[in-house]
């Protein structure tokens, strides 16, 4: 294999990881805060208010029923708006913050929902406030499914941000595409192919780690 | 002054088109220092009544006076100050799984803006109280059933509170875990002179422990009065059946039988 192939796949890895730590961090910028909104305003909320939980529900439904490949090209004239190109590795992370947020709102509010309703009301009765349930409680509480949901939703936009690559989106999924589906050069493809489940294995088990690691339920004293 | 007045208190929850009436027109003081039961049937309302005293539950129609002062009137922000005055503990404990004993017992003081390190000492002070000093770094999910209500007492007692309620805190308990649990309480209630409103569908409970009790029948006050002479004298049909309930199980504990069981 000649300098310049280790070269592109160094760089393919670099975009990749870019892509999708970019529209991870981003994705939870905006789908973490969507999620505590969610929940709190839900029915059994700490706030329950019908309207604003079911037009967020709506909009998170919505999004989450198109297929990734159609958003990617539903959303290129936003893309150019807000990039000012559609294509490469920068221009993808919209369409996958877009396609993430709802899923990971939806990812927290599931976690939230998780906590024992009883600690709750226990905060109540101590005095505690919304925010400080939100920040003291909740977020710690339900902090190893929230981290399984990040490790999960980083998986996931490991993969779109590959199949990305069919439309330019730059990384590796891009260098297979080229490679393997356009020049018939199988073994790059394979090459991409494996770089792209252990950089998918390495993100599992080190989020998988953290999330068992940080949790005190049921597990021996540290 | 009474220290928890409760007036003409009247609690409806709607579920669907339907009222249901969990309480209705209770009225009831209870006095500094006093260790006050209050039993009843499962549903017949009890936990909707502790829970109005610190206005988890804001009721319907009456009014919970607290040191004289109506809660009604209160804004949020003083209602959470006039809660963090009032300890409670529950059943199921709801201990804060992914804290420490101590980061638990720490907790109520950081709602309240109190320096970690002071928390800390005063969290230690309280873990020795109920005797789990040795606990401190264990996690709730390492405590048996007794351990963990004795971290929700520490946790309940951490702001100094002048009123402590206990709803069902011993049913999840086995006997013997119970009377320690009592116990403790008995002890705290005398150094501290904490006023304990005790919540239960054990009569024992309230034999053991109380001065005064009110009886909950189907969200209505049938009887209250001192302990005592309500055991000797019942005169609602809720209290003769709790007491009688409470005689046959003494009876059968200690080897009776009942009478028309030997038939
Ligand atoms: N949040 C609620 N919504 C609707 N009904 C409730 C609610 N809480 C309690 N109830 C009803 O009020 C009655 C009294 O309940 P509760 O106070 O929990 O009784 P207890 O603690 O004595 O077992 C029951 O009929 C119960 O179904
Ligand atoms: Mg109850």
């Amino acid at each position: 294999m000649n300098e310049q192939v280790v070269m592109m796949l160094l760089e393919g890895i670099r975009d990749t990881l870019y892509m999708t730590i970019g529209s991870v961090l981003i994705g939870y910028a905006v789908g973490l805060p969507f999620g505590i909104g969610l929940y709190v305003t839900g029915k059994t909320g700490l706030h329950p208010q019908p309207l604003f939980y079911r037009a967020g529900d709506f909009i998170c439904n919505i999004i989450r029923s198109i297929p990734f490949l159609i958003l990617l090209i539903l959303l290129i004239p936003l893309t150019r708006l807000i990039v000012g190109k559609s294509y490469g590795s920068t221009a993808t992370i919209v369409p996958l913050v877009i396609c993430a947020a709802p899923y990971i709102a939806r990812v927290v509010e599931a976690a939230l929902q998780e906590v024992d309703t009883g600690v709750i009301e226990a905060a109540r009765a101590m005095g505690a406030s919304t925010v400080q349930i939100i920040f003291k409680v909740l977020l710690v509480e339900a902090r190893t499914s929230l981290i399984t949901g990040f490790t999960i939703t980083t998986g996931i936009l490991l993969g779109y941000s590959a199949m990305s690559g069919t439309v330019g989106g730059g990384g590796l999924g891009d260098i297979a595409v080229r490679y393997g589906y356009y020049r018939w050069q199988s073994d790059i493809m394979i090459i991409t192919v494996i770089l792209l489940i252990v950089i998918f294995q390495i993100i599992q088990m080190v989020g998988m780690r953290i999330a068992t690691g940080l949790d005190h339920r049921k597990r021996g004293g540290d | 002054m009474s220290v928890i007045e409760i007036k003409n208190l009247t609690k409806r929850y709607e579920i669907e088109g339907n009222s249901v009436v969990a309480l209705q027109d209770i009225n009831l003081s209870i006095e500094a220092g006093e260790i006050y039961g209050i039993i009843g049937m499962s549903g017949a309302g009890k936990s909707t009544l502790v829970r109005s005293i610190n206005y988890l539950e804001k009721p319907t129609e009456g009014s919970v006076l607290i040191d004289g002062v109506n809660l009604t009137g209160l804004k949020e922000r003083e209602l959470r100050r006039m809660r963090s005055r009032i300890g409670m503990i529950f059943q199921s404990f709801h201990l804060l799984e992914q804290r420490s004993v101590l980061g638990n017992v720490c907790f109520p003081l950081e709602l309240a803006g109190v320096k970690k390190k002071e928390a800390r000492e005063r969290a230690r002070e309280l873990l020795s109280m109920v005797r789990l000093q040795d606990k401190e770094t264990a996690y709730p999910a390492q405590l048996s059933g007794g351990q963990k209500q004795r971290v929700a007492i520490a946790r309940a007692l951490a702001t100094n509170p002048r009123i402590l309620l206990c709803d069902e805190a011993t049913s999840a308990l086995d006997p013997q875990t119970t009377t320690a649990i009592l116990n403790l309480l008995k002890e705290i209630h005398e150094a501290l002179g904490i006023t304990i409103v005790i919540i239960t569908h054990q009569m024992s409970v309230v034999t053991s422990i109380c001065d005064k009790v009110a009886i909950i029948d189907g969200g209505k006050l049938a009887e209250s009065g001192r302990v005592k002479e309500i055991f000797a004298k019942p005169r609602s049909d809720a209290a003769k059946e709790l007491i009688s309930g409470e005689i046959s199980s003494y009876l059968s504990a200690n080897g009776f039988r009942h009478t028309e069981e030997q038939t």
